[in-house]
């Protein structure tokens, strides 16, 4: 998976290929290596294949972090099957989609 | 192999047997009708001879005494005794008494006549008392008479007649008599002693005819005796000589005579009959031996197998022999020549042979394998030519990526000419259908290229489907072969439809493609006649519903297991008969599509692996399931590797594909542990305590698939998903 972060008016995460067992670590990773200074976060999903269970747990941790710091977490651009998983899981509920 | 038979009756033995059979059937003929007439015989015979002695004695008289002065004397002194003397005797003169006694009997003349010895000689009769003359006279006679009773060989009296006294007898000798016999005296008598009477036949002796007369049981024969009549120029009768025999007694001694001449007659019969086998071997025995070696000869030649050489009979003979023998030369020249002939085609065969072997070898090496497998299908084929070389055929091959030619065909006749029409029809076939997409089209093609300069009228019967595995359905077109069968889910389907006329029959003409469905998991199987037409002992025919039966029930099996039992019940109701027509059978399967990986690691980077895997062999499958695919798989490994104490996990999937279903089956040996029995649907509706607590996975799994199954299997934990996915 490709993950490029982008410091803009909000901080831009765009994801590629899949976020599963394996990438959701690095993705878990990376976003704590990185300072957030940005008032929200947005998760590109555009070009994502899919989520699983794991990248969905790795979204809910961001969630909660950024929560604890008063910050956003919007998922843009979420494909049909992204929509599935989130919406079978509930997680559309949780998290902000756009 | 051929012993020497004795000849146990040869043609000599028979020429003999059949001579002597012959030759003893005319001598007994002969002697039965000779033994009638011998007795006839033996007394003409004898009477013949009893004349000739009587004659000849005669010749004999008068030849010493022709006219002899004693004799005229005698005669005429006998003449003039009797005459002047005799009769002037007294009457009471004892030989007056006798001359002119009649005597009853025999006896009582010589009674009488001894009484004129007994008068005569007591009293000294002087020796010329004419009576004694007239008894020397007599006793010349009786030589001759003796000697004719010699000659008779049997008995002979004598008797003179008084010259002058008609009928009356005067002097008898009969050689019968002991005294005659004895002594060579006779009994004389002078004067009558018989009176002959009329129809006695001596009647007419005084006429002067040699007659027959019987005496009891013999046969008497008599003559005159004659000298000169001093008197006259006449001759005078003083007398007769008889001569009488026994025709029993000559017949007895005939007797020896006949059989003598029987003997004769046979030896004789056997000295020709001897000679006439003699001859024949000479003239017909040999040649026919000749003939025999000659012909002994040939045989042995031709048991030795050695060069063919030609042996004369060597018959010199003109007869039909000959011709038999010229015959014979001609058959063996022809036998000769034949004998080359077969002898070169005998190798010219060998070679043939050996050719047809190779061309066997060229023709099946020219067939595409008998098995092929890659991931969309498998073929499976026979072919077993009922000769060396046969006009059957097969032929399999992808004519792009996704579409597979597949074609059987059996070219009318057998040999030489049906392979290379097959080689042919087989390269035209290839080379149209991958040229022409049209499948019509193309099989028109090479109908017509096939239809050009076929002298021979050959033709070929084909059935020629092409599978696209993408649309999952066959075209095909059926030019005058036998329909195949189509076995889809356990159902065996005859594939009917047009039949088009064959190829290479009439040229112009068109040809109607069909569609069928072939699913994944489909199989055709397609067969020449030489399957169906098989026949049994009885006659019958193997037939379709027994391919139809064999199919149903091995419609589960592998491939081969199809060819293998219908082979062993092809044999079985052949009862392994000599195969009479090529039996050709393809059997394509369109698999399903399938993926099989192993793991032996306990690792995250497998879920990657599979993933690619999956995604690489399943290309054309809907994007949005295979990304389903992958987040099950994402979701089940994370949680054996996660959840898993053993660290030797090994993983087992397979992927497949059937009727637009994927299923996934995946093993562990990991432990006994149902995901999702255990599993609580987790919905999240807000971000509270245990959000983070997994259990999504199992419940996206869920929902992604149709089906999901749990076992646990000789410690093997085996999760079973099905998901219906849409055509591409």
């Amino acid at each position: 998976m490709e993950i490029s972060i982008k410091h803009e008016k909000e901080l831009v995460v765009s994801l590629k290929g899949r976020l599963d067992t394996v990438t959701s670590v690095d993705f878990t990773e990376k976003m704590n290596k990185e300072e957030i200074k940005e008032e929200v976060v947005i998760i590109d999903m555009k070009e994502l294949e899919y989520i699983s269970s794991a990248g969905l747990r790795a979204l809910l941790a961001l969630k909660k972090s950024l929560s604890a710091c008063k910050k956003e977490l919007e998922i843009h651009n979420l494909n049909p099957i992204c929509q599935e998983v989130f919406k079978v899981t509930g997680f559309n509920n949780v998290l902000t989609v756009k | 192999m051929n012993k020497k038979k004795k000849i146990r009756f040869p043609i000599l033995l028979k020429v003999i047997l059949l001579g002597i059979i012959t030759s003893f059937i005319a001598s007994t003929v002969a002697i039965i009708v000779n033994y009638n007439n011998m007795q006839e015989r033996a007394k003409r015979d004898l009477n013949n001879y009893a004349i000739e002695s009587l004659e000849t004695a005669q010749v004999d008289y008068n030849l010493t005494n022709p006219n002899s002065a004693d004799n005229i004397n005698s005669f005429a002194a006998v003449k003039k005794y009797v005459n002047d003397t005799l009769l002037a005797l007294p009457a009471d003169d004892p030989v007056n008494i006798a001359i002119q006694s009649n005597y009853s009997s025999f006896k009582e003349y010589e009674q009488v006549y001894s009484n004129v010895f007994s008068f005569y000689y007591p009293v000294g009769m002087p020796s010329s008392l004419p009576y004694l003359q007239f008894k020397e006279n007599y006793n010349r006679v009786n030589p001759l008479l003796s000697k004719a009773a010699i000659y008779c060989g049997q008995a002979a009296f004598y008797a003179f007649w008084h010259p002058t006294i008609e009928n009356r007898l005067i002097f008898m000798g009969d050689s019968r008599l002991e005294s005659y016999r004895e002594t060579g005296n006779y009994y004389h008598v002078a004067g009558s002693f018989y009176d002959l009477k009329p129809g006695d036949s001596i009647t007419d002796i005084g006429n002067k005819y040699v007659k027959e007369f019987k005496l009891g049981k013999y046969s008497t024969r008599f003559i005159e005796i004659q000298t000169d009549d001093p008197d006259s120029t006449d001759l005078l009768t003083i007398g007769y000589m008889f001569v009488e025999y026994d025709t029993a007694a000559v017949a007895n001694e005939y007797r020896p005579i006949l059989i003598r001449e029987i003997i004769i007659l046979t030896i004789t019969g056997l000295v020709v009959i001897i000679l006439y086998a003699i001859l024949s071997y000479f003239m017909f025995v040999k040649n026919i031996n000749k003939l025999n070696k000659a012909a002994l000869g040939i045989s042995s030649q031709l048991k030795n197998g050695s060069n063919f050489e030609l042996v004369d009979p060597n018959i010199k003979s003109f007869d039909e022999m000959k011709t038999l023998s010229d015959s014979f030369l001609v058959m063996e020249n022809q036998l000769i020549n034949y004998v080359d002939i077969i002898k070169a085609d005998a190798k010219e065969k060998e070679k043939i042979n050996a050719e047809l072997e190779i061309a066997s070898k060229i023709q099946l090496e020219a067939l595409p394998k008998s098995s092929f497998n890659n991931n969309e299908v498998s073929i499976r084929s026979f072919i077993k030519a009922a000769k060396e070389v046969g006009g059957d055929f097969y032929d399999y091959f992808y004519i792009n990526d996704y579409e597979l030619a597949i074609l059987i065909s059996d070219v009318s006749g057998k040999g030489i000419p049906a392979a290379l029409f097959m080689m042919k029809s087989k390269a035209l076939l290839k080379s149209q259908l991958k040229s022409e997409s049209n499948l019509a089209k193309a099989v028109k093609e090479v109908n017509e290229t096939l239809n050009e300069n076929n002298n021979e009228s050959l033709f070929v019967t084909s059935f020629i489907g092409i599978i696209n595995f993408e649309k999952e359905e066959i075209r095909y077109v059926n030019a005058g072969h036998e329909k195949p069968y189509i076995i889809s889910q356990n159902k065996v389907i005859k594939l009917e439809g047009n039949s088009n006329f064959v190829l290479g029959g009439i040229d112009n003409i068109d040809f109607v493609e069909e569609k069928h469905a072939f699913h994944k998991g489909d199989v055709i199987f397609m067969f020449t006649d030489g399957l169906n037409e098989s026949i049994n002992p009885e006659r019958e025919e193997f037939g379709y519903e027994r391919i139809e039966k064999t199919l149903q029930e091995t419609s589960s099996l592998p491939l081969k297991e199809v060819i293998k039992e219908l082979n062993k019940r092809l044999d079985a109701f052949t009862s392994s008969k000599d195969q009479f027509d090529d039996v050709t059978m393809l059997i394509v399967k369109s698999e399903e599509e399938k993926l099989s990986l192993h793991y032996e690691k306990k690792d995250y980077s497998v879920i990657d692996e599979v993933v690619d895997k999956f995604n690489e062999k399943f290309f054309y499958i809907d994007s949005e399931v295979k990304a389903k695919v992958g987040i099950i798989l994402d979701e089940l490994i994370n949680n054996f590797i996660s959840y898993e104490t053993r660290d030797d996990l090994v993983m087992d999937f397979d992927f497949s594909i059937i009727k637009n279903v994927l299923t996934i089956q995946i093993k562990t040996n990991g432990n006994d542990y149902d995901p999702f029995k255990n599993h609580k649907d987790k919905y999240l509706t807000s971000i509270d305590k245990d959000a983070s607590i997994g259990g999504f996975g199992i419940k996206i799994v869920k929902e992604f698939v149709d089906t999901h199954k749990y076992e646990y299997i000789d410690n093997h934990s085996i999760i079973t998903l099905t998901k219906k996915i849409s055509q591409k």
